[in-house]
């Protein structure tokens, strides 16, 4: 097969570096027929940090907490952009009990799991911090004094632009919060196996809190399809939670 | 670990020595009939290292020869015999001699 190199490319890189020719030789082999099978293997190893060649009992721990802070982010992001930009039921699930409860969750889990550098390595964490986050904050602080600037009464689009602004800003943010977790690896304690699956708990809960609130708006006020595909995707992300639990649990066999 | 994933037939394999991943997927081939997909295959292999049950050994050229550990080895003996066990009781029963 031809795309042998490309589809080898989808492989997380220690996975590529450990098995790199011998896996390109099988997919070559393999051929068309197989691909289904060599795509759904890609996906389940990425939905598998834990198990990645080639790691530490600690790298295996940092995988999954910067995969667990990654749903949680994506979790938090996009039920407040619905909440904030979806319509009538979207914005009354943002009141309701449920979602206020799901959010604080959400939080809880991220201070249980956030790696916390020792203080020997806090400069050097925080050198990475700022070089990844100093981009998200710029565009905030813009959106900020566009507002105080009275973007609030220019023309239409100038609004629609620096709402848009501040949304890239949190989701750049999001992401480059778990890049920089990444980036600073082995600088950073990992919390342990118990802390780490008690706070991967707390976020399954938020998750499903959320999901449970904007899908239960969304069918109790008819059509609203953000709401509702939002609702959707937040299960979809409660899988990957339950993966990554069930995994935490799988911690032991591995170290 | 079930008696017929992926997993069980790279420990299989792996029994006689070791071999690279597309050796092993011969192996299996000649033990089953087919080869494992390439996610199957590195799936098992890879889920396989991490529990410690086999290991990479020095690169031969560009590729990497894998064996079992003593405690995949251990953990090889444990399921056959249970395997074993499960195919003597359901033959008794089904009244057929064993092969």
């Amino acid at each position: 097969m031809r795309l042998a190199p490309v589809v080898l490319g989808l492989y997380p890189r220690p996975v590529r570096e450990r098995w790199g020719p011998d896996l390109e030789a099988e997919i070559r082999a393999a051929g068309w027929r197989s691909l289904p099978n060599t795509l759904t293997g890609i996906a389940d190893l990425w939905l598998h940090p834990a198990i990645w060649p080639g790691a530490s009992p600690r790298q295996r721990r940092l995988r999954m907490t910067t995969m667990a802070v990654a749903l949680a982010l994506a979790c938090w992001f996009f039920s407040l952009a619905t909440v904030e930009l979806g319509g009538r039921s979207a914005q009354a699930a943002g009141h309701a009990p449920l979602m206020s409860v799901g959010m604080a969750l959400i939080l809880a889990g991220l201070v249980l799991i956030i790696p916390c550098p020792p203080v020997r390595a806090l400069a050097a964490t925080c050198r990475i911090a700022v070089t990844r986050l100093a981009g998200p904050a710029a565009l905030g602080a813009g959106v900020i004094i566009a507002v105080h600037a009275g973007a609030g009464s220019a023309p239409s689009i100038v609004r629609a632009a620096v709402v848009a602004c501040w949304w890239t800003a949190l989701a750049m943010a999001a992401v480059q919060t778990c890049r920089a977790i990444a980036a600073a690896g082995s600088r950073l304690n990992p919390p342990r196996p118990g802390r780490l699956r008690v706070g991967t708990a707390v976020l399954t809960a938020g998750s499903a809190a959320n999901a449970a609130t904007l899908l239960g708006f969304s069918q109790r006020a008819g059509d609203d399809l953000p709401a509702t595909a939002t609702g959707l995707g937040l299960l979809g992300l409660l899988a990957v939670f339950l993966l990554v639990l069930r995994d935490t649990r799988h911690l032991a066999t591995y170290e | 670990m079930h008696s017929n994933d992926a997993q069980m037939l790279v420990l299989t394999a792996l029994a006689d020595g070791p071999l690279h991943g597309y050796a092993i997927n011969t192996a299996i081939e000649q033990l089953t009939g087919r080869r494992l997909g390439p996610g199957s295959l590195y799936g098992a292999l890879t889920r396989l290292e991490a529990k410690q049950l086999i290991e990479p050994l020095a690169e031969e050229g560009r590729q990497r020869p894998l064996r079992l550990t003593a405690k995949g080895r251990a953990v090889l003996e444990q399921e056959l015999r249970t395997m074993a066990h499960v195919a003597a009781v359901g033959l008794r029963n089904l009244g057929a001699r064993p092969a």
